[in-house]
């Protein structure tokens, strides 16, 4: 078995192991290349749609390919999809005084109304630790309060696969099959199984989005790359433009090439 | 991929420089990201980087200067690819260290040269033990202050002395400086008078670990799916493999079936392997539950209510005699209790505190005897086997974990199983 195939099973048992405790539980689908992954991950664990709802937190400020996308593959892969939306996102101007408000607003509270309603008791989370330093913390089975406080400081134990404690009244569970895999295992996996990706992620113009949100909220960055294989490349050769300045030995310089073209890096 | 990867934890004494030892592995290879080492240099005092810092993302861990959780890193060396677990090394935060521990495929253990073996060496090395971590390399560390040759002789042998008490035979003992970042990847002139690996030559020359698909099979059934299509029995092969035609047999239910396909979505499959995940359908019975295990008929593990094992309690609340505890071992759940501990043990001393015990506080370990409300299959522990490994959560939560001794064959007094 290669790294990302045991990166796919670890994520599938989990999957699997939060529905069979979990029988009301939802996907959270950002639409992104994370959470798409996460959720052709619980196609392959449930043998087509899952027999759970797929939900997209809608600020109504997205761009317009992730509706196209959300839409055509919603359709294409039979998925419940469900829209949580705040009453205020169809606010047409900009309301809030800052970023944390609107996000707060429209992600947040959408979310807890929706929770509120559908009694959810565990949510899939495409979350990876090695997007941010506090997220390296994180566990698979992770419980929130009512408030969606995180008490990071007592987690439960995970030992040898089994999870977290059993649900208390008034939380839910959030669930990250994906904790992981690295930016680039997302990529090499994507490029392995032609998982489709919304094509904001692709250059255009010399310029391509490396992470997506909210369309006044997010910038591209300079890149040439068109293709799912040129980001992998990209992703990969970044690293070593960005060290060329280094004196470097050269078996270490070695290293980084094997690691680079077995997909390690 | 011709690559190999295997995952390493680091254990020992809280500030004998674990984290530290870490950041050096990871800029010694070169995996260091790009901004960590200037964010590191910005962040210090003085001349000495504080490699530490890479490993602790929390606010209040860099203000405490202790790691308070496990946080994963990679670095690669000539032969391989390493994924290294940091663990914490104080008392209060053992539970996160145990959840750490226990992925890795080898441990190496940091004691510092000057101090010594310690308490927490003592505990994270009982530790390892009885999490079946028998790989273990020792690195003597802090050599940078000056410590003489007899000083090391006699450090490596308390060391040394440490695990074989624990049946671990060491795989290497190497003089060492984090900071400096002697002995890691490359040979320190600095330490003339050494002549073994160097810590890099050491984790290349471990033995990957055996494979598990050789193993009899054990398929634990984690859920049945009804929907998109047909009856599937899903699970992950823990060891051994599946093939379409083969005959298994389900325990604890003790009744055969065949196996009429195995599949995975959207890749055409007639087997897998250990590790795995899969769906099955059977020619047989279709009622087999979540918790059923399909094994290998002329290689089945035991079925009892009686399991003699080694726990190690986490739990803040510590355990009584009579407490209501859930088992659960692969999918396998049952409640259960422990009926007898026969020692208790002080898990760094490794004194024995009493026998016919009555109570377990959290940390230490326990020779008991677990009566469950109904059979279970569990094998002796050995290097590894998952039917060997089980945890036991007091008030739905996780509360320890434990290692099968042994499993008394069903008798009589449970009743005969039709087979």
């Amino acid at each position: 078995m290669t790294d990302l195939d045991e990166l796919e099973n670890k994520s599938i048992y989990i999957i699997r192991e939060a529905y069979s405790r979990y029988r009301n539980m939802a996907i959270l689908w950002s639409i992104g290349k994370d959470s798409t992954t996460l959720v052709w991950l619980c196609r392959k664990a449930f043998f087509g749609p899952p027999p759970f709802p797929v939900v997209h937190i809608d600020t109504a400020r997205k761009f317009k390919e992730i509706y196209e996308f959300r839409d055509r593959y919603a359709a294409e892969w039979h998925l419940d999809l469900v829209i949580a939306q705040s009453p205020r996102a169809a606010e047409s101007a900009p309301t809030f005084c800052n970023k944390l408000e609107c996000c707060t607003e429209l992600k947040t509270n959408a979310l807890r109304q929706l929770i509120a309603r559908r009694k959810f008791d565990a949510l899939l989370l495409a979350i990876r630790r090695d997007e941010h330093g506090i997220r390296a913390k994180e566990r698979f089975f992770s419980p929130r309060d009512s408030d969606f406080r995180w008490n990071y400081l007592d987690q439960p134990a995970e030992l040898w696969d089994q999870f977290g404690s059993t649900a208390q009244e008034d939380t839910h569970l959030r669930i990250h099959p994906l904790l992981d895999w690295r930016e680039i295992d997302v990529w090499r996996y994507v490029q392995r199984e032609r998982i489709p990706v919304v094509n904001l992620y692709f250059a255009r113009d010399g310029r391509r989005y490396r992470s997506i949100g909210c369309e006044p909220c997010c910038r591209p960055v300079e890149s040439n790359a068109a293709t799912i294989d040129e980001i992998v490349v990209e992703l990969r050769t970044t690293r070593v433009a960005e060290r060329s300045g280094r004196a470097q030995d050269k078996e270490q310089a070695f290293m980084m090439q094997k690691l680079r073209s077995l997909g390690y890096m | 991929m011709d690559l190999q990867w295997l995952r390493i934890v680091v254990v020992g004494h809280v500030d004998h420089g674990k984290s530290t030892l870490i950041g050096r592995l990871l800029h010694d290879s070169g995996a260091l990201p790009e901004g960590r080492l200037d964010e590191i240099a910005r962040g210090s005092n003085g001349d000495a980087i504080e490699w530490a810092f890479l490993m602790d993302h929390f606010h209040e861990e860099r203000e405490q200067e202790r790691t308070i959780d496990s946080t994963q890193a990679f670095f690669a060396t000539p032969k391989r690819v390493y994924r290294i677990i940091d663990a914490p090394g104080h008392k209060e935060f053992l539970k996160n260290m145990v959840t750490g521990a226990a992925q890795a495929d080898a441990a190496v253990l940091v004691v510092d040269a000057e101090a010594g073996v310690l308490e927490q060496t003592r505990r994270h090395a009982a530790m390892l033990a009885m999490l079946g971590r028998r790989r273990v390399i020792v690195a003597i560390n802090k050599m940078d202050a000056a410590v003489g040759r007899e000083w090391f002789d006699a450090v490596a042998e308390a060391a040394l002395s440490l695990l074989r008490q624990l049946d671990i035979a060491a795989h290497a003992v190497i003089p060492i400086s984090a900071r400096c970042g002697w002995n890691l990847a490359a040979r320190a002139a600095e330490i003339a008078w050494y002549d073994g690996p160097t810590l890099f030559e050491a984790l290349d020359s471990l033995e990957p670990p055996a494979p598990l698909s050789q193993l009899p099979l054990r398929f634990p059934v984690q859920d049945v799916y009804d929907f998109n299509g047909r009856r599937r029995f899903v699970g992950r092969i823990e060891s051994g493999r599946m093939a379409q035609g083969q005959t298994v047999l389900a325990v604890p239910a003790g009744r055969t079936a065949r196996i009429a396909s195995v599949e995975r979505f959207l890749e055409d499959r007639t087997s897998a392997e250990a590790g795995e995940c899969a769906g099955v359908t059977l020619d047989g019975p279709q009622d087999l539950a979540r918790g059923e295990i399909l094994c290998d008929p002329d290689a089945p593990p035991p079925v009892v209510r009686r399991i003699e094992a080694n726990v190690f309690w986490l739990g803040d609340q510590g355990w009584t005699q009579g407490d209501s505890l859930l088992l659960r071992c692969v999918t396998q759940e049952a409640p259960c209790r422990i009926e007898s501990v026969r020692r208790r043990i002080n898990s760094s001393t490794f004194e024995t505190i009493e026998t016919d015990a009555a109570r377990l506080e959290a940390t230490e370990v326990g020779h008991v005897v677990i009566v469950a409300e109904r059979p279970v299959a569990v094998e002796e522990f050995g290097g590894g086997d998952p039917l060997g490994r089980f945890v036991l959560l007091k008030d739905r939560a996780l509360s320890a974990g434990g290692t099968v001794t042994g499993a008394e064959s069903a008798n009589r007094s449970f009743g005969a199983r039709s087979a």
